[in-house]
């Protein structure tokens, strides 16, 4: 399958080693993998941020830039529902939402591997007790629940423990992390609180956000908890 | 840059301790049903249903509740529905009325109106009367003192009435109950909402957990001539007491776990002078039918399915926010997630306008809702809303402008990122950003990005 890499700005910036793994898995898997690198921002952020003029511009550049691809796969359950979710709002008119078939071929990377490809095992090793954070977008938009789960299970050597806490937000949420830190910074403590409890050394997640909000609050309080992309966990070393 | 404030910890156990008891007995009462997710879209459709054809919906509740003997009125404006029950109050000749709790007379502060014409309404929903008492609006849609700790409780009623402290719920029951009874047995004005207004049979729906609204609505006092006032919304009218019955299994489950509020009242009328052996009722029902907005949001596609609600407060109970922020942070009558939906379509205001914002998005409201409102869809509307209405500061929305078009090239964009990796130190991407890491660490650029990698790694021919 000829598939389109989708890399959110967050992934590009901090966490390049999440898309890299994502692309190493999928060549494993026997599929042709090409990151069209006029890509950029879905435009998320101004949507969010209610300007959605800025956001429509950007989300018309997405479609045009990865329309020619059979699959596009991004290791975001955030950036995958604002194309998939936001975009028909974003892009419609007064006589509704707008259509557009990409819509029906953009995954999130974890979604991608087992309802698509129905793969659970990657073959990967990790001695480690796990917890698996659900972000919220890739739980409550994308209703991608069980797929990472299946995915860590199969992992060798992998002690997978739940979080028990709801599922509940991290309180990053893009912008409201700076717009409201003290909100979202204690709903970030009581995560991490809910992560040390499982007795978990890796806090894993499927969209980096949430990895670099549990994370800065991971290490500003010296915990050894370590968080980690799935993609990252599953894909090993290079 | 704005800040919400935070509750203290101990409010906030206080806080989580009952909103996560509410949830965890939802959650326990909900497994009772097969099928859960098709109640919650039979209800959808039933609210739904009501809003496509709403006023044909009520003006048959208004034929069919005048047939019973109900005065129906519509009501354009909130100062307009307290000006009808101040005018109630004076035919009478009253100086105080009971009041049931209700959300609707909270939204056009028809306590402040009745003040200020010398006329004092006592509430007599248990929260509502404590929180009355010490002068501070509902903290919850359903519980008003959500908040208040037995001991706190204990301090107002000892502190506000001159009794001894007591910390013990069944104490302050009683002693709450002993202050509500003389009024209840001499009050001849009671006022109460509706959660329902049934079309085929006129009726009104009230539900409660303590019976004072009975009392509000029954009105036992032996002298005079007395009139029960309920005020509701237009959204408010459900077609048939089937339906009715449909919601009551999802309302009170909702949001306190209960599989019925201990008291549901189906009034139908006044009491019928002809029965002479009927004591007990009020000689006049008199239904407010409330606009103030409601029909701006029906026009609204985005905003209309927030008219579905039925009010049963599980959207604050799971809202990680509101766990953090409490009700009062919202300033408004309407809080928790479904009243950033509805504050912002009721009132113009730029406070209104920002609660909106104040959240992350999560979506964890909708999913609890038994009517299925995309409450975080309709919160990302009103956000296009502030900003096409020109409530995002100048500044930013050029800042979003100058983000696009460094975002609509490749070559800009890694350009920046480039840029970035060159001139920002750890120490000044600490610094600049702030309201990050006061609290959390930034995690350090990549060295290269991924785009820079990915060329390195595959070169392709």
């Amino acid at each position: 399958m000829q598939i389109g890499l989708f890399i959110p700005c967050l992934v590009d910036q901090f966490f390049p080693q999440a898309g890299l793994a994502v692309a190493r898995i999928l060549k494993r898997l026997g599929h042709s993998v090409e990151y069209p690198a006029e890509q950029t921002c879905c435009g998320q952020p101004a949507f969010n941020a209610g300007v959605r003029s800025e956001a429509a511009a950007l989300a018309r550049r997405f479609i045009q830039v990865f329309d020619r691809f059979e699959a596009v796969v991004a290791p975001s359950g955030s950036c995958v529902a604002m194309v998939r979710n936001f975009y028909p709002e974003l892009l419609g008119d007064a006589n509704g939402p707008a259509h557009f078939p990409l819509a029906g071929r953009v995954f999130e990377f974890s979604e991608f591997l087992v309802s698509r490809l129905n793969v659970t095992d990657l073959g990967a090793t990790f001695n480690e007790r796990v917890t698996y954070h659900d972000s919220c977008h890739l739980l409550r938009e994308l209703r991608v629940r069980e797929q990472p789960r299946q995915l860590l299970r199969a992992v060798k050597g992998l002690d997978f423990v739940e979080l028990n806490d709801g599922p509940t937000c991290c309180g990053f949420g893009g912008v409201f992390s700076v717009k409201f830190p003290e909100v979202s910074t204690v709903m970030g403590e009581d995560k991490v609180a809910a992560i040390e409890r499982t007795g978990a050394r890796y806090v894993v997640a499927g969209d980096c956000g949430c990895l670099m909000h549990i994370g800065g609050l991971l290490t500003r309080r010296g915990s050894k908890v370590r968080p980690i992309h799935l993609a990252e966990l599953l894909g090993g070393a290079p | 840059m704005m800040r919400t404030p935070v509750l203290e910890a101990q409010r906030r156990v206080t806080l989580a301790r009952a909103l996560n008891l509410a949830l965890d007995k939802r959650r326990q009462s909900v497994t009772e049903f097969a099928d859960w997710e098709a109640m919650r879209q039979r209800a959808h459709d039933i609210r739904a249903g009501v809003l496509d054809r709403l006023d044909d919906y009520l003006n048959q509740f208004e034929s069919a509740a005048a047939a019973n003997g109900i005065r129906v009125v519509r009501v354009a404006t909130a100062a307009e529905a307290c000006r009808y029950v101040a005018a109630i109050a004076k035919r009478l000749g009253v100086t105080k009325a009971v009041k049931a709790k209700s959300m609707v007379t909270e939204e056009i502060h028809l306590n402040r109106a009745l003040e200020a014409e010398g006329i004092r309404a006592m509430e007599t929903d248990l929260g509502e009367y404590v929180a009355q008492l010490c002068g501070q609006p509902p903290f919850h849609l359903t519980a008003p003192i959500v908040h208040l700790s037995r001991d706190e409780v204990g301090h107002i009623l000892a502190d506000k009435l001159g009794v001894p402290f007591t910390n013990d719920p069944t104490q302050l029951t009683l002693i709450a109950r002993d202050a509500m009874r003389r009024e209840f047995l001499t009050a001849r004005l009671g006022i109460s909402g509706a959660n329902f207004c049934v079309a085929e049979s006129g009726s009104l729906v009230l539900v409660t957990n303590e019976g004072n609204g009975r009392m509000c609505t029954t009105l036992p006092a032996r002298e005079g001539p007395r009139v029960h006032v309920a005020i509701t919304g237009i959204e408010k009218v459900v077609p048939t007491l089937k339906d009715v019955a449909h919601l009551l299994r999802l309302l009170a489950r909702s949001g306190s776990g209960l599989r019925l509020t201990a008291y549901t009242t189906m009034i139908n009328g006044p009491r019928k002078r002809a029965a002479g052996e009927e004591s007990t009722g009020p000689d006049e029902v008199h239904v407010l039918l409330l606009d103030n907005g409601r029909r701006a949001m029906l026009r609204d596609p985005h905003l209309r399915e927030a008219l579905c609600c039925i009010r049963c407060g599980a959207c604050s109970n799971t809202c990680p926010v509101y766990h953090r922020i409490g009700g009062h942070a919202y300033q408004s009558v309407y809080n928790g997630p479904i009243g950033s939906v509805w504050s912002p379509a009721l009132w113009d205001t730029e406070e209104s306008a920002s609660l909106p914002f104040d959240c992350s998005l999560c979506g964890a409201c909708a999913d609890i809702c038994p009517v299925k409102i995309d409450i975080h869809h309709a919160l990302l509307w009103h956000r296009k809303l502030a900003s096409d209405r020109g409530r995002v500061p100048r500044w930013q929305r050029l800042a979003w402008l100058a983000w696009r078009m460094a975002m609509s090239n490749a070559a800009f964009y890694n350009f920046g990122s480039a840029i970035a990796r060159r001139l920002l130190s750890p120490a000044m991407m600490n610094r600049f950003g702030k309201p990050w890491t006061e609290t959390r660490d930034l995690p350090p650029l990549a060295r290269k990005t991924f785009h820079e990698l990915w060329k390195e790694e595959a070169p392709k021919p």
